[in-house]
């Protein structure tokens, strides 16, 4: 009866759910809202600044060189990384912080269904409309491709990068759900939280604490994908993030059995 | 099918559940009856495996909850209270989630999902968002959810709060022609709940059992004298005497015959008993100028009476008065109903904390 993708019905009615909720597309409205001003602006700069250079002005010697790549692409994507940080606790906050809140928890946890399944359920449910929002993101490189010709090795190494960072940031919003019964309590702890990870080696000024700490950032890992390098090491580190706080969430599910 | 030892449930300082202990048959409905706060739900949480006893062992289907939780699950059908519901889902929808997370697929569960919600009389509105229906449609599908997949073991916390009269008939109705199929555990602090679904009934207060048994068990074990309420057409006086000379009768009092406003579940019957002491020695309570006069001239009287003991004399008394020739309209047991026996155990319980 049970088997390995027992939790396909958590996951369909997630889905289902996040497509029903008006929350969902005001999420994503003010995602694209800011996107699209961001990418406008940077495309902006650059028409502008081309023009400039093409009637004899120089570049700066702080300035980014004009080319698509450098000074659109990985611009636009390396704030989408940040973007995120807004995007996906605005998506995950109800996941389980709902159900606790109305008691459907109760109900559900006492189903044949496993902890995993329930996770797993709402996880990829979160992670498939983080990854459709991406998916049309893809208009941004597009409009840079018809006026010119970005390179695509870049370019598919930003969305490998958001993939994993939406991955990262989804994992970390079901952790912070399942913490409590507020849905603003785990928006604003999931925030807080991935923001404080992005860089916690400014909490130490220096020593060993802060080289632990700064080694356990988000921000350095995640941004070298826009740069258009691929690491290993990068990308290990997003999905052991991700392993890690979904493996909390399962912990925090249990949380009601502890209390002796 | 249930069996449960020495239960007990601890939450930091406090203690929600004393050393409880009861068993259920296969097919048996089992009330638990308890005043809010006594430990129903803690006791209920323990059974579903939503919480862990502090001590004690609980078996479901023979697997101990806390060990074989995933065995347990699958064997059960849980309606937590207040059965919350996803108001953004349909009914079927609903009720076709359970159904796929106890395992079923395709043709088999689109049966299964039908079957519930006929069952639990949803099938006219199987299509509605759960939100825009009423609390009763709603504790319904709660029901349809923990019904769907026919399991062998069905809880259900408080089934019938926040639901109107009629809509409260119609639940118990429902978990009552489950009797035999299926082994329920119903959780209430509704007194003549238990007298109308369950076929036996454990009592709790303070997290401890203070009386358990069939509903007559329980009504017989109670100390409290037993009453038998008759209503005559005859002469007030003459059938008095006649209704005190059957043998075995301690007493006969006559009873007020107010207008029953409070029909409500049988709580008129607190009324009834409470005029017992008014009555009691002066007899003069009714003036007979206030009783209903039949069209035969004949006025109706109503009396109580106190039978010894436990004896059964309803056929004597009803000979007693047809023999006289006057007319028997109405005899009833009031024996120390549930909430009496309720209030008089709990409040024995209370004196002693």
């Amino acid at each position: 009866m049970r088997g390995r993708l027992s939790f396909l019905p958590v996951l369909k009615r997630e889905v289902m759910c996040y497509l029903q909720s008006p929350g969902t597309y005001v999420a994503l409205a003010f995602f694209f809202l800011l996107s699209g001003a961001f990418f406008t602006t940077i495309l902006w700069d650059f028409v502008e600044r081309s023009s400039q250079v093409r009637n004899g002005d120089t570049l700066r010697d702080t300035e980014l060189p004009l080319n698509v790549t450098i000074r659109i692409i990985s611009q636009v994507f390396s704030l989408m990384n940040f973007l995120m940080l807004l995007l996906i606790p605005a998506l995950t906050m109800r996941l389980v912080a709902e159900e606790r809140k109305s008691g459907s928890f109760e109900l559900l946890v006492t189903t044949p269904l496993g902890n995993w399944d329930i996770l797993l359920g709402k996880y990829f449910a979160a992670l498939l409309i983080g990854l459709m929002v991406l998916a049309v993101t893809a208009v941004y490189p597009a409009i840079c491709a018809l006026y010119s010709d970005p390179e695509p090795g870049v370019i598919l190494s930003c969305y490998i990068g958001l993939v994993l960072i939406v991955a990262a940031y989804t994992a970390f919003g079901v952790f912070t759900s399942s913490l409590t019964d507020s849905q603003i309590a785990a928006a604003v702890l999931s925030f807080a939280g991935l923001l404080i990870l992005q860089m916690p080696g400014f909490l130490f000024k220096s020593g060993a604490l802060g080289r632990i700490a700064s080694a356990l950032s988000i921000y350095p890992h995640a941004d070298s994908f826009t740069r258009g390098i691929v690491a290993l090491p990068d990308a290990v580190y997003l999905i052991l993030f991700a392993v890690f706080f979904l493996f909390m969430a399962a912990q925090a599910l249990d949380a009601r059995k502890w209390r002796a | 099918m249930i069996e449960v030892r020495n239960l007990t449930k601890v939450y930091g300082e406090t203690v929600a559940v004393d050393g409880v202990s009861f068993t259920v048959r296969e097919g048996e409905i089992l009330g638990f009856l308890g005043p809010n706060g006594a430990g129903k739900s803690t006791t209920m949480r323990v059974l579903t495996g939503y919480t862990p006893a502090t001590s004690g062992a609980v078996r479901v289907g023979g697997f101990d909850v806390a060990r074989e939780s995933q065995k347990v699950r699958r064997i059960l059908g849980y309606l937590p209270e207040n059965a919350p519901v996803y108001g953004e889902m349909t009914v079927r929808g609903y009720v076709g989630f359970f159904a796929e997370v106890k395992g079923l697929r395709g043709a088999v569960r689109n049966a299964a999902v039908d079957q519930a919600l006929e069952e639990c009389g949803l099938a006219d509105v199987a299509g509605r968002l759960l939100m825009n229906l009423s609390k009763g449609y709603r504790q319904r599908a709660g029901l349809a959810q923990a019904v769907v997949g026919d399991p062998k073991v069905l809880i259900l916390d408080e089934p019938t709060i926040g639901l109107d009269p009629k809509q409260i008939r119609e639940v118990r109705a429902l978990i009552r022609a489950m009797a035999g199929r299926r082994t329920v555990i119903l959780s209430t602090h509704i007194l003549p709940e238990v007298s109308l679904t369950c076929s036996r009934v454990v009592i709790i207060n303070r997290g401890r059992v203070v009386a358990s048994g069939t509903p007559e068990n329980v009504h017989a074990g109670s100390s409290g004298p037993n009453i038998l309420q008759v209503t005559v057409r005859g002469p007030r006086k003459e059938a008095r005497d006649l209704l005190e000379k059957v043998n075995g009768v301690r007493r006969v009092l006559e009873a007020n015959l107010a207008p029953a406003t409070n029909t409500m579940d049988g709580v008129d019957r607190v009324d009834g008993v409470d005029t017992k002491d008014t009555t009691d020695g002066a007899g003069q309570k009714a003036p007979a100028s206030k009783l209903p006069i039949h069209e035969s001239g004949l006025p109706i009287h109503e009396y109580e009476v106190h039978v010894e003991g436990n004896r059964d004399l309803r056929a004597e008394l009803a000979r007693a008065v047809v023999g006289s020739g006057f007319d028997l309209l109405e005899m009833r047991s009031t024996a120390m109903n549930l909430e009496d026996i309720f209030i008089q155990t709990i409040a024995g319980e209370g004196g002693g904390v």
